[in-house]
């Protein structure tokens, strides 16, 4: 009989996890857990004293328009940042995997904006569309359309939308350009035999082949508006004008810190925190499962 | 029709050329190897005349068309790939009939074909299945059915059976010459194995470093040989190399000296290039040496013997039948055949003496 491999009894291993397990503690488990209770508890108006109120922090929420309205402007807004994100990335990446000279240059160039942080982006954006000193109003101007989103809602949320794609369309180029270059090429040559022409041949084999990358970048960019935008709307536009702007996790920053309703904010958190859970879950049971892929 | 031209093809990467003028006319239902050992640009030459290679400079012409700026898809030709290339989303059924969905075909029409085309090829029961649920030897035939539905004027075969046992490999090696010889498609087909290349080519293209070193039907190239490297490289054993002098009408070969036959005529130092088969027993007629054996490998049908000639320092192989006795020898007199002698240059390799 073999012997089973036995290692004397050591506390080494567990020192070695403890760092990692103590970060997850003290910064997921511990906030989340507050999260939690806080969303149980309601605060005077002085923040002195605060009442355990069971469930009352919810309720009130899902009888708030308020609440309802920021819902569906974060799925609009998320949609169309995941879309547009998404689209333009494919087209650059489809259009990098046929570029045959300086496809290094190229491809660094596109990669740029992704290390620019989310709130230096929200200014870059906000600096061309101001309504006195930006030079894109100034152009628009000049078309006779007079541009100025801190009056104009849907302005305002084209704005963001604007800002928050093109901050994510390099990170989706690097995950389509690598998707598509792990296509053998005789696949496209043979298409191309076949009498596919560049358009044919994206369609029917480059797009259906990419497929579970596509799957995981659409998560990957809802996620993404959904939570990592904060920084970008905070620079822009603040959540307004008059709300137009204020998604969920936006929702959460202004009714918490700046309206100091602590309770209904960390209710909001905790459903924003459910939603992730959903997403994650749909991510790894179904779509890494389902995709088809040789 | 489908002859194929090729006029003074040349391939660069740069600076680099790696095809240095290459011409050979293709008759129409002719089945032509590229035979050559990996890098000679075999593979180029192929994918130049499928269109998937700009020419540097040169003509190619399919069906009397020169096709030099023709896009793939409109040269009429089919291509089948080592890794076979099939689109891993579709079934069989689809991949067989995309070329044909993209020519607008009737969907009826189209059905037709490609079951028909199954048929012959034996995948009825397979066509909604996806390649990856086949097997190598399967997925081979898809990618040949999809070539074969189409009817091009031209087959263009990169390397098909490399992906194979070598089993499934002979079988399919016979399958796709007889389906050539049915279908009376002109073809041109790649390979770096010469056994391939013999057995299924009506000419061989011997390539090596870019040039065409020959191009002949496959007994041509084993019996007359241009050069040194289509002799080594066509025949299996390959054939033996040996340096020796001529002077005064004998051939001095190590320490033995044989007469000079009368088909060779030089004086100097030449490589002299015999088969292994070309050897034979002591008997009458062959002119005998001495042979240092190092190895002797029984296969049944025959006997490889390994060694040395006498005074030689080029390893030889002596290819004797089956049943011929040799017992811990350390030496064995050997003859040669005299007629079948072949003489190189030992300096550019090319064929010399021939009377």
């Amino acid at each position: 009989m073999l012997k089973r491999v036995h290692f004397k009894p050591s506390y080494l291993p567990y020192l070695l996890v403890t760092p990692q397990i103590i970060v997850t503690l003290v910064f997921f488990f511990w906030p989340a857990s507050q999260a939690l209770y806080q969303s149980l508890l309601v605060e005077d108006a002085f923040g002195l004293s605060s009442k355990f109120v069971w469930f009352e922090n919810f309720e009130d929420l899902f009888s708030d328009d308020l609440y309802f309205g920021a819902f569906k402007r974060t799925a609009f807004f998320s949609f169309m940042v995941a879309a547009s994100s998404m689209s333009i990335a494919l087209v650059l990446a489809g259009m990098a995997d046929r570029v045959v000279k300086a496809t290094l240059a190229y491809r660094t160039m596109l990669i740029w904006p992704y290390a620019v942080a989310p709130v230096i982006a929200g200014a870059l954006w906000l600096f061309m569309f101001d309504p006195t000193l930006g030079i894109i109003a100034y152009v628009l101007d000049a078309f006779g359309y007079d541009w100025n989103h801190k009056l104009n809602g849907g302005e305002a949320m084209f704005l963001v939308i604007v800002a928050a794609a093109w901050k994510q369309v390099s990170y989706n180029f690097l995950f389509f350009l690598a998707a598509m270059q792990s296509i053998p090429k005789s696949l496209i040559e043979a298409a191309a035999i076949d009498g596919a022409g560049p358009a044919r041949r994206f369609w029917t084999i480059i797009f259906p082949l990419i497929t579970p990358t596509t799957f995981f970048l659409l998560v990957v960019n809802i996620v993404y508006a959904f939570f990592d935008t904060f920084g970008i709307i905070h620079a822009i536009t603040q959540g307004g004008p008059a709300k137009a702007t204020e998604i969920l996790v936006y929702k959460v920053f202004n009714d918490g810190f700046i309206g100091l309703d602590l309770g209904g904010s960390a209710a909001q958190s905790v459903i924003l925190m459910f939603i992730v859970i959903v997403i994650t879950v749909i991510q790894f049971r179904f779509i890494e499962k389902k995709v088809e892929y040789q | 029709m489908g002859n194929v031209s090729i006029h003074n093809i040349k391939k660069s990467y740069g600076k680099v050329e790696v095809l240095h003028g290459i011409d050979i006319d293709i008759a129409d239902g002719e089945f032509v190897v590229i035979v050559g050992p990996s890098g000679c640009g075999k593979s180029t030459l192929l994918r130049m005349v499928a269109g998937l290679e700009a020419i540097t400079s040169g003509e190619i012409s399919i069906d009397d068309r020169i096709v030099n700026e023709v896009e793939p898809k409109d040269r009429n030709i089919a291509m089948v790939f080592q890794n076979y290339a099939l689109y891993p989303h579709m079934s069989v059924f689809d991949n067989m009939a995309y070329g044909l969905k993209l020519q607008k075909i009737a969907k009826a029409e189209i059905r037709a074909r490609v079951e028909e085309v199954a048929k012959t090829l034996q995948l009825g029961e397979f066509l909604k299945r996806k390649p990856r649920q086949l097997s190598g030897g399967q997925r081979q035939r898809v990618a040949m059915g999809r070539a074969i539905v189409r009817e091009p004027s031209v087959f263009l075969f990169d390397e098909p059976l490399s992906n194979l046992d070598a089993k499934l490999r002979v079988q399919m090696r016979l399958e796709i010459k007889k389906l050539q010889r049915r279908l009376g498609v002109t073809s041109l087909y790649v390979t770096h194995d010469q056994i391939e290349a013999m057995t299924m080519a009506d000419r061989l293209i011997v390539l090596n470093d870019g040039i065409a070193e020959q191009i002949g039907t496959p007994m041509e190239l084993y019996d007359e040989p241009a050069s040194q490297f289509v002799g080594g490289f066509i025949g299996s054993p390959s054939m033996n190399f040996i340096a020796v002098e001529l002077k005064n009408e004998t051939i001095h070969i190590g320490n033995t000296t044989i007469p000079c036959p009368d088909h060779l005529l030089y004086t100097g130092p030449a490589i002299l290039g015999v088969r292994p088969e070309n050897f034979k027993l002591p008997d009458s007629g062959f002119r005998e040496m001495n042979l240092n054996i190092d190895v002797v490998e029984k296969l049944g049908a025959d006997t490889l013997v390994h060694g040395k000639i006498s005074g030689c320092v080029e390893d030889i192989v002596v290819k004797l039948p089956g049943n011929v006795e040799i017992e811990n020898q350390s030496a064995l007199r050997i003859a040669v055949d005299l007629s079948k002698l072949l003489l190189f240059d030992p300096g550019t390799g090319r064929r010399v003496g021939r009377n």
